[in-house]
């Protein structure tokens, strides 16, 4: 059936939605959070294969166990990856530029089997460079008891 | 009939199931049945071959949960399937895990199916599945309040199907009361339903609060964060693992049209929710495929999906285990209770606990647990030989029908 002239078009209707959507994070962040707290870098262990998880995992994946054991971590660690942001994106989804480039680095602290993303303070990065945690015990978002890291010594 | 493999079941596993799992996050709750399963069966990742899993799209925290999860389930370095047809999720995660054998491709399936009802938002996850026709009527100026009591939500479907069962059927306001107490009852002996309430009988359910005539808040199943896993093998790997292991002798699914209502969901023929075709149609098919000649006799045990009380004794009918309109005489003879002639949902069914994308499948494994003799308080006063499992949902046209038994079909 052909559109008649002069009609208004089919109506097509929008309804932006507002997702309520959580994440429990379970018992092993909560306690990973807890330790960042009292400034502290706790890592789960995994029994059998002595993996070391940071951020913790309750299962080790590579042989399906529950890794119960805690180790404490020092701050220092490598940068395994790294790179230089020049966009952000901003709260409501827009993407915006950095007033300056931000480093963004992947690092493995010493005694962990995994890598956590985090922001580096540095004028320059590379793959292998020594690094440090910075935490911050008295933010009041769970997320920012990490600040980031920083050249380390 | 078909080429395909016999199958057997020898594993099944249930995480525990509350309104709110805060302790563990989605994979670790799913972790909980999965591990369990493995104990079951007395397996290992290494001994999996592939892996089936699914929920409901949208009802979870995240969407693409398999991305976060498998790895947590034993699925590394493994395939992994995923499906979701709504209501239906669990039973169709199952029929996957169930044909990966069947088809002879793999030996050792695994089939997971969870939700997480506490990190998503089930409203949310209803409206986008019917959000374009909310959204027209919303442009239209119909009140949103009026769009979810007449459309939206399954509440809103399962009155009418209710109301138009009981016209059909004779059905009185005490059956729902008496399904109610018959399912919370034979939930208080499953250590993995959600809600238990030993004792509850009839008159108790009829003073809960009128919802939308003709359900009452005592006829409606609660939100619950929960998953189930299972394990299929073939048969002759199943014998090496247990004495009693389970066997699916046929899975069937049928779709039908959308019946929703609104206005890309009006408009189809099925003008009475309660006559359920796709339900017969594919109840008819799975028991042909399994050989079942007789339904009415040869079933030791059914669990059909019944998230509202009416729908015990409606899909009861509609899986062809009697007339329509003799399911309500048959709740009166006690024939449905757990030391019955024929009981129903022994597991407490999905009015008592509903993590939905898990729901189908539980309906399965119950089957399967009853026949291996693992029910443990629960389990049914009679050996189980045969039994049908059900499950119910998409756009409320979508029917999933399993058989198990005791015995492959050879």
């Amino acid at each position: 059936m052909a559109a008649k002239a002069g009609k208004e078009p089919v109506p097509r209707v929008s309804m932006p939605l507002d997702p309520p959507f959580a994440w429990s994070v379970g018992n092993w962040i909560e306690h990973f959070f807890d330790g960042m707290k009292e400034g502290k870098i706790r890592a789960s262990k995994c029994p059998s294969c002595g993996r070391v998880y940071l951020p913790p995992r309750m299962i080790c994946e590579r042989c399906f166990s529950r890794a119960d054991d805690w180790v404490e971590l020092p701050v220092t660690g490598t940068v395994r990856a790294c790179t230089k942001a020049s966009v952000k994106v901003a709260e409501n989804g827009d993407m915006v530029d950095l007033e300056s480039p931000e480093i963004i680095a992947m690092v493995q602290h010493d005694g962990a089997d995994t890598c956590i993303a985090g922001r580096l303070e540095a004028d320059d990065a590379s793959i292998g460079m020594k690094v440090e945690a910075v935490l911050n015990p008295k933010a009041e978002n769970a997320l920012d008891l990490l600040a980031g890291y920083r050249p380390a010594g | 009939m078909g080429k395909h493999h016999d199958v057997a079941v020898v594993g099944v596993g249930l995480s525990k199931h509350v309104s709110k799992r805060r302790d563990v996050n989605m994979p670790e709750l799913v972790w909980e049945a999965v591990s369990a399963c493995y104990e079951d069966a007395g397996l290992k990742p290494k001994d999996v071959d592939a892996f089936a899993t699914g929920n409901m799209p949208a009802f979870e925290g995240v969407n693409l949960p398999e991305e976060w999860g498998a790895g947590h389930w034993g699925a590394y370095g493994k395939p992994v399937l995923r499906i979701t047809t709504g209501g239906t999720t669990g039973g169709s995660v199952a029929h996957g895990g169930y044909y990966l054998v069947a088809s002879g491709l793999y030996d050792t399936v695994m089939a997971i199916a969870f939700e997480k009802q506490s990190d998503g938002n089930q409203t949310f996850g209803l409206n986008t599945v019917a959000l374009a026709d909310a959204a027209a009527q919303f442009k239209m100026g119909v009140d949103p309040g009026f769009i979810a009591a007449f459309g939206g939500g399954a509440v809103g479907v399962a009155v009418y199907q209710a109301s138009s069962y009981m016209k059909s059927s004779g059905c009185t306001t005490h059956h729902l009361d008496m399904v109610s107490a018959l399912c919370r009852n034979n939930a208080a002996l499953n250590p993995y339903s959600h809600l238990k309430q030993p004792g509850l009988t009839p008159e108790q359910v009829a003073e809960t609060t009128l919802l939308q005539y003709p359900i009452r808040f005592g006829h409606v199943c609660p939100s619950t964060d929960g998953a189930c896993a299972m394990l299929f093998t073939t048969p002759e790997k199943a014998k090496k693992l247990t004495d009693k292991p389970a066997y699916v002798l046929s899975v069937s699914s049928c779709s039908d049209e959308a019946a929703l209502v609104g206005i890309a969901g009006s408009g189809t023929t099925n003008v009475d929710p309660c006559e359920q075709e796709s339900c017969k149609i594919a109840a008819a098919r799975a028991y042909e495929l399994a050989g079942i000649k007789d339904p009415r006799n040869e079933f030791d045990l059914a669990e059909p999906y019944a998230p509202f009380a009416h729908q015990m004794l409606m899909f009861y009918e509609r899986l062809l285990l009697c007339d329509e309109g003799e399911a309500p005489s048959i709740l009166d003879s006690g024939s449905m209770n757990l030391d019955g002639e024929l009981p129903v949902c022994p597991s407490g069914g999905v009015i008592s606990t509903n993590a939905i994308g898990a729901s189908a499948m539980e309906r399965i494994a119950e089957c399967a647990v009853q026949i291996m003799g693992k029910g443990g308080e629960r389990q049914v006063n009679k050996e189980v030989h045969k039994a049908v499992a059900h499950g119910w949902g998409g756009a409320v046209n979508l029917n999933v029908v399993a058989v198990l038994a005791d015995t492959p079909r050879g």
